[in-house]
């Protein structure tokens, strides 16, 4: 199958996490993703853990290795004039630029979406940031916890007598980086059309405010303002999370007839107390509830205890542990890891992510080595070795 | 009106609750005509969550849903019910005259209907078919009931949320269901541009479960690598150091902080206390690392005394990265919200004009064309069963008769 997005050109100035996985995934989609990364140390990710047998080492960053599979890297120092020419002549190229900078990083370095669309007029430029391009917070600093806590997640996250909870690891950045993903395949598809290119301004901020649930419109049409709920839900229960023998369940039930099989799994009678005939009867009482579901759960495994109820159509879930994931049926009926060959971590089993076509999932590929597509990228705009050599000497790749 | 995207790309939506709502929401927002159908006894369920104008119901609940609105504007209503050989008609010439189809029922559902992806692609051979079904569809818990709730569970998220003295605490939301509309909507758009150059249709399966284990790498490698297994993060980071989240003046009321670097640490002393700097203890990051939790205790200490607002402006003039935890009522009263204008007001059929989120980008520093109200139930049956494929007064009227359309929930 033809790779989609094959025979575009995407600048990649991003780093970190936000920028690099939009552009991941436009990489796994097919698209040539030219990372541009800083002389010397490159992506600051490349210092990001995990490494194995924690060993830091430029190349064998876990995290980077994830983010940044199947891009080309060269090395460039923007805040060069001969390098600031050499973007701009590799734009020229490309039908795509993504960055993450703070706002007035690339206009201040006369890189801005005007200079850049002047040698490539029908560019889409894409560029993530802490709150966006302009408003009042438009310079403050802002990571994964502070955009949670911002748009509302955290609000709603956590136990009501204790402080909110954050989602765990860069959540914030993640969803940046996939509404950029779509604004940016979304405007090259007009491109294709004889649409003009774009400048598309996608702020971390706002991505989180975009995806809350049900809860925004709880306040805006009916006022009201939603408080944590820790580990239950508001008018019905259970819709928890309990511990069982060797680790936790999802304990979720919605109808009459979940629960009525729920306790005819548990070989319970209690259950069917008429204190518990209803969701929002159950948890008014949910404390007697989990008492005595716990009874049971406590007796059985997390696995045992999933299938079984699924097997009666009750959503169950197990609460996986990441690092068995790999080896869980489900994931590997899909082939949901793969290995890919890396030339420093050797055969690094990678996760796949989400979609399959025709039974496969997007290709898988290693991330690059700092700088080495130089030679190739740079003389592909006429650069030879006697350019390369004094280039690299000033610092400037 | 500038030219979208997407114009003139048409999707079938069969989808319910968020993520192929949202989905089909993202490709609406870049200007692709969405029909979404609901079968007449089937409703998406978002008509009936109780976010209903000032609390009240009214007499059409189904169509005054404030949740529906928010994942369903911009596009058109159409009621028929796929399970009537009447219906399935209606949806094979749909399809003939369409380019995505969206839908996220449990595997085997689409077949029963004798509308898999073969039979439409022979309808439409460019047809591009997105399923969003929980575990995917293959594979031992394809059948499975995967809740947003189940899947993150499965997903392996679950394990590293909450607080590090708890278990596992669920998210405020159901997570993997944006997440996955954002995965599929990205798919469909690749797709499509695919389509552009071979003219080949595919059917896309993707995992609810497996959006979200895409998205904690770091957990899953440093227990493959190192043996590692993390467990419930709280509000801590690997590496930065204070990070977290304090309390402050006033009911429940608390603030985010973190320091990224030493310039965000020289800075969070200037605001709190100067004397941190010279102080053994909190020298540098392994220090204040190892100290991490007197020093948070007397950050809070000081927080305490300040709103969340407060300490943000002091903090963010010094270069420290805090936020406060905003409920709905602050989100919605935020200034840079204001000014960026995600939230907008839209004139809905039967709830009124109301705040809904536009798109969520600016494109050449607009938010876009003005949004179109959530469609009432079956609002559209007549532009598109008419205006579109050309059915008669009569066969309309046929339809209605049989139950296989209809204008409110049967």
């Amino acid at each position: 199958m033809m790779a989609p997005l094959a025979g575009l050109r995407v600048v990649d100035l991003t780093h970190h996490v936000a920028g690099p996985y939009c552009t991941k995934l436009l990489a796994e989609y097919g698209a040539e993703v030219i990372k541009v990364e800083r002389p010397g140390g490159g992506d600051p990710a490349r210092r990001l853990g995990p490494f194995p047998g924690d060993v830091p080492h430029p190349e064998k960053s876990g995290l980077f290795a994830y983010l940044n599979g199947g891009k080309r890297s060269v090395t460039l120092n923007l805040k060069s004039e001969a390098g600031r020419q050499m973007l701009l002549e590799l734009v020229h190229t490309a039908d795509a630029v993504i960055e993450n900078f703070a706002p007035r990083v690339l206009p201040g370095l006369g890189l801005g979406y005007e200079q850049l669309r002047a040698v490539r007029p029908n560019l889409v430029m894409a560029s993530i940031s802490n709150f966006g391009q302009s408003g009042p917070y438009r310079d403050w600093a802002l990571t994964d916890l502070n955009a949670l806590a911002y748009g509302g997640i955290m609000s709603i996250t956590g136990d009501p007598d204790r402080e909110p909870l954050m989602l765990p690891g860069r959540q914030a950045q993640y969803l940046a980086g996939l509404h950029a993903a779509v604004a940016v395949t979304g405007a090259l598809y007009g491109t294709r059309l004889g649409l003009p290119g774009a400048y598309l301004d996608v702020a971390i901020s706002e991505a989180v405010v975009s995806v809350i649930g049900e809860t925004i419109v709880a306040y805006t049409y009916a006022g009201l303002v939603a408080r944590r709920q820790g580990n239950r839900q508001m008018s019905a229960h259970p819709f928890t999370i309990l511990p069982c023998r060797d680790g936790f369940v999802g304990v979720t039930v919605l109808t009459g007839q979940q629960w009525q099989a729920m306790a005819e799994m548990m070989g319970n009678p209690a259950l069917l107390d008429e204190r518990f005939a209803t969701g929002p009867s159950r948890r008014r009482h949910a404390d007697a509830v989990d008492a005595l579901m716990s009874q049971w759960l406590m007796q059985h495994d997390a696995e045992a205890i999933f299938h079984s109820a699924q097997g009666r159509r009750i959503p169950f879930g197990k609460v996986s542990r990441p690092g068995d994931l790999p080896d869980d049926p489900q994931y590997q009926a899909r082939g949901s890891f793969v290995r890919v060959e890396d030339p420093d971590l050797g055969p690094v089993r990678l996760f796949a992510g989400p979609v399959r076509i025709d039974g496969e999932p997007l290709p898988q590929r290693p991330a690059p080595r700092l700088g080495e597509d130089n030679a190739a990228v740079w003389g592909e705009l006429g650069l030879g070795a006697g350019d390369l050599v004094p280039l690299w000497a000033q610092g400037i790749i | 009106m500038a030219a979208q995207p997407l114009q003139g790309i048409r999707i079938l939506d069969l989808s319910q609750l968020w993520a192929g709502p949202y989905c089909t929401r993202l490709l609406a927002d870049l200007g692709a005509e969405v029909i979404k159908i609901e079968g007449p006894r089937n409703p998406d369920f978002t008509r009936g969550m109780p976010q209903f104008p000032g609390g009240e119901p009214g007499p059409d609940p189904w169509n005054r849903a404030g949740f529906f609105n928010d994942m369903n504007r911009d596009k058109l209503g159409l009621s028929l019910d796929l399970r009537h050989p009447a219906g399935q008609a209606v949806f094979r010439r749909l399809v003939a005259v369409s380019d995505v189809v969206v839908e996220n029922y449990t595997p085997r559902v689409m077949a029963t209907f004798g509308l898999e992806y073969p039979v439409l692609q022979a309808l439409r051979p460019g047809l591009i078919m997105i399923s969003i079904p929980g575990f995917g569809r293959s594979g031992p818990y394809r059948d499975y009931a995967a809740l947003g709730a189940t899947v993150e569970q499965v997903s392996g998220l679950s394990w590293v949320t909450g607080y590090p003295d708890k278990g596992p605490q669920r998210a405020g939301i159901s997570y993997g269901d944006p997440i996955a509309a954002l995965q599929a909507a990205l798919a469909a758009i690749a797709l499509l541009h695919r389509r552009a150059a071979t003219g080949e249709g595919v059917h896309v399966d993707l995992s609810l479960c497996e959006g979200l284990t895409a998205l904690i790498p770091e957990f899953i490698l440093d227990a493959e690598w190192n043996g590692r297994h993390h467990g419930p993060q709280g509000n801590s980071h690997a590496l930065m150091v204070p990070h977290g989240c304090f309390p402050c003046r006033g009911d429940d009321e608390w603030v985010t902080i973190a320091c990224p670097d030493e310039a965000a640490w020289e800075g969070l002393c200037v605001a709190v206390n100067p004397a941190w700097q010279r102080e053994p203890r909190f020298v540098d990051q392994r220090a204040r690392w190892a100290n991490r939790e007197v020093l948070h205790r007397e950050l809070s200490a000081w927080t305490a005394e300040r709103t969340p607002g407060e300490v943000t402006q002091l903090l963010q003039v010094q270069g420290v990265a805090a936020a406060p935890v905003l409920r709905m009522d602050a989100l919605l009263a935020d200034p840079q919200l204001a000014e960026r204008g995600l939230i907008q007001a839209i004139a809905t059929p039967r709830a009124g004009v109301q705040r809904h989120r536009g798109r969520p980008w600016l494109c050449n520093g607009e938010r876009g064309p003005a949004h179109r109200p959530g469609p009432t139930f079956g609002q559209h049956n007549r532009a598109v069963l008419q205006g579109l494929l050309g059915l008669s007064d009569g066969e309309i009227a046929e339809l209605a008769a049989q139950g296989v359309i209809s204008d409110r929930p049967l």
